[in-house]
């Protein structure tokens, strides 16, 4: 299994509050992870310094082992839905062909390819009825599926998503978990910050307990255990039932 | 009596909107070339303000202008209308960074940092303009057209170097659209992409600077921050294309500012910036009622027809029963 993602040594400051601490890991192809932890354990942080959209304080990022700027171009970065501001005048079509921007540079015109690819992404969502809205005019899960696309038309070979299942409903969840499956079928790696402990098990073959470091992170079976989670969340964690395939976890 | 009085008048003004517009006179031709322009630019460069939630730095810009004009004026000691501009944008660049300085502060916030540096420049300015009008040689400078503008004051040659500024910021944001437009939308997925955020930004707020500079004789330092609000938030009232309310907002901006500049010119003593922010505000409410895009008359309406056939429908399901 190849190496695709190294990140060594991460740390970004908050003014003078660390907000992740020597954060390390490896990711190889085709794999679906989750990032649990519990509010403010640096998740969101850790994804915008792996994208570059956060200056870390230090940290070695390898896409492909490499750390050229080139190489990190290969991530696509989807970012939280309440990041940007939804009254903006773009329509749907528009903001998943900025997916194509870093193709296309400055001033070329976009490409047939370029146009197919956004086609195709929109298609993949089931948004293509809907190409022309102002994105202020959908609901919470097709402004998530928005940025889906956008991912999606980016044609990257690594996803780090942050909290695509917030305020979106069932049906759109189980369409993105579709897709993101889809994805790492096609041996791309996705990366998910995710809430709902209920469905990680579900969801992800990998995952990453992190709270401010990492606390584990590996397949599911070995790492989705109720100590590793307690240990996590400290005192917030009650687990209800703990059955062989279905734990019960509340968090408070 | 009346009627005959106001038929006089009304042949009064279309003769005098076809002198000014029929460009007989080289200033009147000047004065409504240069609101034009003026108009347009502050509606292309405010149209990237409004969106970004950054309308009141140009109005922090336009105030912080007036000390600079007044200390230029000093150190020249005559109305050199370069001086005077290079000067103003010198004030401007430091009230920008002074903002960015104290609003980054854990105790100030930005809005505040906006209004402490906005009135400070600003006292400052008045405090010199007083001085320079009381001296000698000030009283005749005419400084104080700055601060409400006066388009009729502007030379041919101030006009050439108004023009060539309008075209350099055209170009440039056409040059950087796709960056500038995705940095304002989507900061972090644009810096995720390779886009020097940083950079955009910086150069957004110099553009910002050099457009109120160029501006502040037209319509002058109090109210140009009204130029770059006022066409933009019009223009988002009629389409959901960024490019196209980019298009309409320098539409608003030029119309206003021609019917500004005449308005000025028929009614003797008005000075040419608070009459364009004035046709400015009537096109603007009008889009508030009727833009076809969140008009409040236009959104009434359609509610209204949404209701009479949902209560149709009602009445169709209760007749089948």
């Amino acid at each position: 299994m190849s190496e695709v993602l190294s990140v060594r040594d991460l740390n970004v400051y908050y003014g003078d509050q660390l907000a992740i601490e020597n954060i390390a890991f490896t990711l190889t192809e085709g794999r679906l992870i989750g990032v649990v932890g519990p509010n403010g354990a640096g998740k969101s942080t850790m994804i915008k310094a792996i994208v570059g959209s956060l200056k870390p304080a230090s940290g070695v990022i390898k896409v492909f082992g490499s750390t050229d700027a080139r190489a990190r171009r290969r991530i696509t970065y989807v970012p939280q839905r309440g990041s940007v501001d939804w009254d903006f005048p773009v329509t749907v079509k528009d903001v998943v062909t900025q997916g194509r921007y870093g193709h296309v540079g400055f001033l070329k015109r976009f490409s047939a390819e370029d146009h197919a690819q956004v086609a195709a992404a929109l298609n993949l969502v089931s948004l293509t009825e809907l190409a022309d809205r102002q994105i202020g005019e959908l609901s919470g899960g097709q402004q998530q599926r928005v940025f889906l696309a956008r991912a999606l038309a980016q044609q990257g070979d690594i996803y780090l998503m942050d909290e695509p299942f917030v305020g979106v409903d069932a049906a759109t969840e189980s369409a993105i978990v579709d897709v993101l499956r889809g994805l790492r079928n096609a041996g791309k790696t996705v990366l998910v910050v995710h809430h709902d402990l209920a469905t990680v098990g579900e969801y992800f073959d990998d995952v990453i307990l992190m709270n401010r470091k990492i606390i584990a992170h590996g397949p599911i079976e070995q790492c989705f255990t109720p100590e590793l989670l307690q240990k996590t969340y400290g005192g917030r964690l009650a687990i209800i039932g703990n059955d062989k395939n279905n734990v019960t976890l509340v968090t408070s | 009596m009346f009627f005959v009085s106001a038929a006089i008048s009304m042949s009064v003004l279309w003769e005098r909107a076809i002198e000014f517009f029929s460009f007989r006179y080289a200033f009147a031709f000047d004065a409504l070339m240069a609101s034009i322009l003026v108009g347009a630019v502050c509606g292309l460069i405010g149209t990237f303000m409004v969106l970004r939630g950054m309308s009141l730095i140009g109005d922090a810009t336009g105030h912080a202008t007036l000390p600079g004009v007044c200390i230029a004026f000093l150190i020249i000691g005559s109305k050199s209308m370069g001086g005077l501009l290079v000067g103003a944008l010198f004030s401007a660049l430091a009230a920008t960074l002074l903002i960015g300085v104290i609003g980054r502060g854990p105790r100030t916030r930005p809005d505040a940092a906006i209004g402490i540096v906005m009135s400070v420049f600003f006292g400052i300015g008045i405090v010199l303009l007083s001085y320079i009008q009381n001296s000698p040689t000030g009283a005749q400078s005419g400084l104080n057209g700055f601060l409400f503008g006066n388009a009729a004051g502007m030379a041919r040659s101030q006009l050439y170097v108004l023009l060539a500024v309008s075209l350099t910021l055209v170009g440039l944001v056409g040059i950087f659209y796709r960056p500038l437009k995705l940095t304002i939308f989507d900061e972090g997925f644009a810096r995720a992409i390779g886009i020097p955020t940083n950079w955009i930004q910086a150069g957004l707020l110099g553009a910002l600077s050099v457009s109120v500079v160029i501006s502040i004789q037209a319509v002058g330092v109090v109210l140009v921050a009204a130029m770059l609000i006022i066409p933009p938030s019009t223009a988002l009232f009629f389409s959901k294309r960024f490019g196209r309310v980019v298009f309409i907002s320098m539409g608003c901006g030029a119309v206003s500012g021609a019917f500004g500049a005449f308005f000025s010119y028929l009614v003797e003593g008005v000075a040419t910036g608070p009459a364009m922010v004035l046709v400015a505000a009537f096109i603007f409410i009008v889009a508030l009622f009727i833009g076809p895009r969140g008009g409040l008359l236009t959104t009434a309406l359609k509610k209204r027809s949404q209701k009479a056939n949902r209560v149709l429908e009602v009445k169709l399901e209760g007749n089948r029963v």
